[in-house]
């Protein structure tokens, strides 16, 4: 009942779990200002999606009904102390940007969600699928912001300059609330998108 | 075993939450050592950087050690030689706007002159007071004379004040709170350091 294929494109557009289910708002704030630790922040976010589907899946007949939940916050709690102890130790750097931001994806509801929703009622292997499709269905969305973000708010792209000197940067795009208006226009856009195709049919 | 039991439960719960704990505790000590390394060559960086001397990635070590004379940085003031001049090095640290600042600071012995400052830790706004960090601040208090005891972070031109005769840093804009603290946290410490040496 769910293809591969199927899976990939629902959740990457169809069923996006940032436009369209307005899920992960929270690091989509916290995160975009900036293309590295966007990366970074995501791609860990592929990563634990990921595995916690594929570790919930294969252990989900083992599961007591009553402790569900908790044992899924467990499982994904464990691999996000994995993803910041392997950033502490090889990428010091990056780790030192993001600060708290690597322990929040703990709180990350689109992988609960996913957990829950998916992980639960369907095989390991094309959890583990789906884990990874939503962590990239997530991770465009904010690379498109913290494009825009980070060219505007600092003239540069992963920390190049690529501005002319004297560009005037905008303060406002480092700050949080910048993210709500970009995501909101994309969320406009993205919705006429739809609309459209829909219509044409 | 009912799986909804009490017992079985219990057990379940007790079993995956051994084995994952197990699993971290592993990850950890095996990454340790690299952690404890990078932070320690991380503040040896920063007190290189606060003297002016540009630290090498492989032998900031080495490097301190032939400046200091000590194996490691201490929490009391050290004295670096740097061209048969005494350097008082010193750590600070003070409120700011979101949390501590943590820094270093180096000043030439009679307390007239602030060598030049880093910042280890912060956690101020990317962007704004968040640029405490970067060289153009940190650049204007190389050579900076100090004046009645004091420095002052002021609202500059936004060039950056790199006059080193009038003991004023130009803050930043957008960061008021941080400059201000900035300058407190500072002049804290170069008090303390008078006491210090005084009592000498």
């Amino acid at each position: 009942m769910n293809s591969y294929k199927g899976v990939l494109k629902e959740n990457l557009w169809d069923n996006n779990p940032v436009f369209v289910q307005i899920l992960g708002i929270c690091s989509t704030l916290a995160v975009t200002n900036n293309l590295t630790n966007t990366f970074i922040m995501t791609l860990s976010v592929v990563f634990v999606a990921g595995l916690t589907n594929f570790t919930v899946a294969s252990i989900k007949h083992l599961i007591p009904g009553k402790v569900r939940m908790i044992i899924q916050t467990l499982i994904i709690s464990f691999f996000v102390i994995i993803v910041d102890l392997l950033l502490r130790a090889f990428l010091p750097a990056v780790s030192k940007s993001l600060g708290p931001y690597v322990g929040l994806i703990i709180t990350n509801c689109i992988i609960m969600g996913r957990a829950e929703a998916f992980a639960q009622s369907n095989k390991p292997l094309i959890s583990l699928w789906d884990g990874i499709t939503t962590g990239i269905g997530y991770m465009w969305i904010l690379m498109a912001i913290a494009f825009i973000r980070e060219l505007l708010g600092f003239g540069s792209l992963f920390g190049i300059q690529v501005m002319p000197e004297g560009f005037q940067t905008w303060t406002i795009m480092i700050m949080a609330p910048s993210a709500f208006f970009i995501l909101g226009g994309a969320i406009w856009i993205i919705n006429n998108i739809k609309l459209s195709k829909e219509s044409s049919k | 075993m009912e799986k909804n039991s009490m017992t079985y439960t219990a057990i379940f719960s007790f079993v995956i939450t051994f084995i994952l704990v197990f699993l971290l505790t592993l990850t950890h000590v095996g990454t340790k050592n690299r952690v404890s390394e990078y932070n320690k060559n991380y503040e040896i960086s920063s007190i290189l950087k606060a003297i002016g001397v540009e630290p090498k990635d492989q032998e900031v070590q080495e490097q301190f050690r032939s400046i200091f004379n000590l194996e490691l940085p201490t929490n009391e003031t050290m004295i670096a030689k740097i061209d048969g001049e005494d350097i008082l090095v010193s750590k600070f640290s003070g409120k700011a706007l979101w949390g501590t600042v943590n820094g270093i600071i180096a000043i030439e012995k009679n307390l007239k002159t602030i060598k030049g400052i880093d910042i280890i830790s912060h956690n101020e706004t990317p962007g704004l007071g968040g640029r405490i960090e970067e060289a153009w601040f940190l650049n204007q208090f190389k050579d900076e004379t100090i004046n009645k005891n004091m420095i002052r972070v002021v609202q500059g031109s936004g060039e950056g004040n790199y006059n080193s005769k009038d003991g004023i840093i130009d803050g930043i804009a957008g960061a008021t709170r941080t400059s201000h603290s900035m300058e407190v946290m500072i002049n804290k410490k170069i008090k303390s350091l008078k006491k210090e040496v005084g009592n000498e």
